[in-house]
């Protein structure tokens, strides 16, 4: 069936003679330093680097200065992050010690089965001097919040870091002097920002009250990254990312305190479990029985629309262990609830379940461990896209 | 698919005369609009591509055309008979084919020795080595950009 090569494949210098035809022709049309030293146009460059996995990037960056300066191109920053939305990572961050660390891996493939384990890729790692916590991944970037002590002095001080790059960025002092500070991590996909809203809380013996300063930090727009005051009278709220005005949230849900909020296919969700004695977790056990799930319908509104999922009785053969403490990761395209085990592993590996809305079916994938998952306090997240811009820092 | 019997003859730089029918030729967006252009006989001289690269696409148009018609059971195959095609390439004719994909205009094949590039080029040496990039940083900007980037080297 294949029509194969008949032509002759002939095996002459010709080549080379194109090359070098090529490359002066090039160099003759413009005297750019870049052309001289590029044998192929520099847009097709940018096509093929735009398909390298992210370590080829930051390893080419190492290459030489022409080189560096392609992956600062726009156009090439632009394309990568349209091919890399289109194939959304799995991101696994883990904190110890001042230490930030990551780790990501492609999805497992649809049908999810539990044939083959994941292998997550290290990404970039961070350290800071002292304890540091994330307060939310979003998309591309990871927001932190660490204490930093200056001559004696300690002050919050909020760190937007990229495990694609390394990059971090430290935000400028926040306008306050308090130190409990509670930090708010979103994007903007129309405006293409994304925003932090840190709220500083005065304590009254020893308990946290509501926020009363309340400043807003943005990313990736015009102008440099500074905090800007704004002003906020309400107790529970939702803060709208983009108007960044805030509104009330009407206390419909039952235990929202008790809840992960998780992306729901671009809904907000808030998810939580519940036991057989109806014992609300923000995680699951192997005594949990069922999931509920609000999803923010309407905004203005205020519709919440509230589902729930009884876990199939495979759940505790699965589950084993009664110490495993399992977290919610969000919702997948294909409609799965996915949960990442985070303690309690210490006898087999870390793994991913799939709870199937449509199926009620439960998947776990095996993660090849890498180091990652061994620290305390993890996360995952399943929406993460690499980008690999360089953002504009103070 | 209308079989047009018309043949062109494909002029490469080098001279080598190929000829191909029409619908083989037309997936070259370049080649179409200079035949909607009637600027050109039945001859079409390429100037950019040696005549042992233009076989190459040949080939490879001559598959696609055949095959685009066929439906969904040859699609698999036709990707296998794809990564045949840019396997046993040396990065060399990877690049001219690039070359020629583009100056062509042919998206698919253009998408397909990209992906090829990418996929087979694997270390910094490997691109050094091929392309002779000169590494002009100073040891001082090497080591930060190294430091910068050494998350990416710890396999």
């Amino acid at each position: 069936m294949k029509t194969r090569r008949k032509r002759n494949v002939s095996g002459d210098p010709v080549t080379t003679t194109t090359r070098r035809n090529t490359r002066s022709r090039k160099s003759e049309e413009d005297g750019r330093e870049s052309s001289s030293s590029l044998p192929i146009p520099i847009e097709l460059f940018v096509d093929i680097f735009s398909r390298l996995p992210l370590k080829s990037i930051a390893t080419c960056r190492c290459v030489s200065k022409l080189w560096s300066s392609i992956f600062r191109r726009p156009d090439f920053t632009e394309l990568f992050l349209t091919k890399s939305s289109a194939r959304p990572q799995i991101l696994f961050a883990g904190t110890s010690d001042g230490e930030l660390f990551f780790s990501s891996s492609s999805p497992p493939k649809v049908p999810v089965s539990n044939s083959s384990p994941l292998v997550p890729n290290h990404l970039a790692r961070f350290n800071f001097d002292s304890f540091c916590a994330i307060r939310g991944i979003v998309r591309s970037l990871v927001c932190v919040q660490h204490l930093r002590i200056l001559d004696g002095q300690k002050e919050v001080v909020v760190v937007i870091c990229n495990p694609s790059t390394g990059q971090s960025l430290t935000s400028p002092k926040l306008k306050t002097s308090r130190i409990g500070v509670r930090s708010y991590f979103g994007y903007d996909p129309i405006g293409k920002q994304y925003k932090v809203l840190s709220m500083t809380q005065p304590s009254v013996n020893g308990f946290a009250m509501e926020g009363e300063e309340h400043q807003v930090l943005t990313l990736g727009g015009a102008g440099n990254l500074s905090w800007r005051m704004i002003e906020c009278c309400i107790p529970t709220f939702c803060f709208d990312i983009r108007s960044e005005k805030f509104s009330f949230i009407k206390e419909t849900v039952e235990n929202a305190v008790d809840g992960t909020m998780i992306n729901c296919n671009g809904k907000l969700g808030l998810i939580m479990s519940k036991d057989k004695k109806g014992w609300f977790s923000s995680g699951a056990e192997r005594r949990s029985k069922r999931f509920v799930l609000w999803v923010l319908e309407n905004l203005e509104e205020q519709e919440w629309s509230e589902h729930i999922y009884v876990l199939p009785a495979v759940w505790e053969r699965i589950v084993r262990d009664e110490e495993e403490l399992l977290c919610f990761a969000g919702v997948s395209q294909a409609n799965e609830i996915v949960l990442l085990s985070t303690e309690g592993f210490y006898d087999h590996r870390p793994y991913l379940l799939y709870f199937s809305l449509e199926r009620n079916t439960l998947v776990r994938v095996d993660i090849q461990e890498t180091g990652v998952l061994h620290y305390e306090r993890h996360r995952p997240y399943i929406d993460h896209v690499e980008d690999v811009k360089l953002y504009a820092g103070v | 698919m209308s079989k047009s019997e018309k043949k062109i003859v494909l002029k490469s730089l080098d001279n080598e005369a190929f000829e191909v029918e029409k619908a083989v030729a037309l997936q070259s967006q370049t080649i179409w609009v200079m035949c909607e252009d009637k600027c050109v006989g039945n001859e079409i001289p390429l100037e950019n591509v040696t005549g042992q690269i233009l076989a190459k696409v040949i080939d490879y148009c001559k598959k696609h055309a055949v095959v685009d018609g066929d439906g969904d059971e040859s699609s698999e195959e036709l990707k296998n008979w794809d990564t045949e095609f840019t396997k046993n390439m040396d990065q060399s004719t990877l690049f001219n084919m690039i070359l020629a994909a583009n100056y062509l205009n042919i998206k698919s094949l253009l998408n397909l020795t990209c992906q090829a590039v990418a996929d087979k080029t694997k270390t910094i040496d490997e691109f050094h080595t091929f392309l002779n990039i000169e590494n002009n940083f100073t040891p001082e900007e090497e080591a930060q950009i190294c430091q910068e980037n050494l998350w990416a080297f710890d396999d």
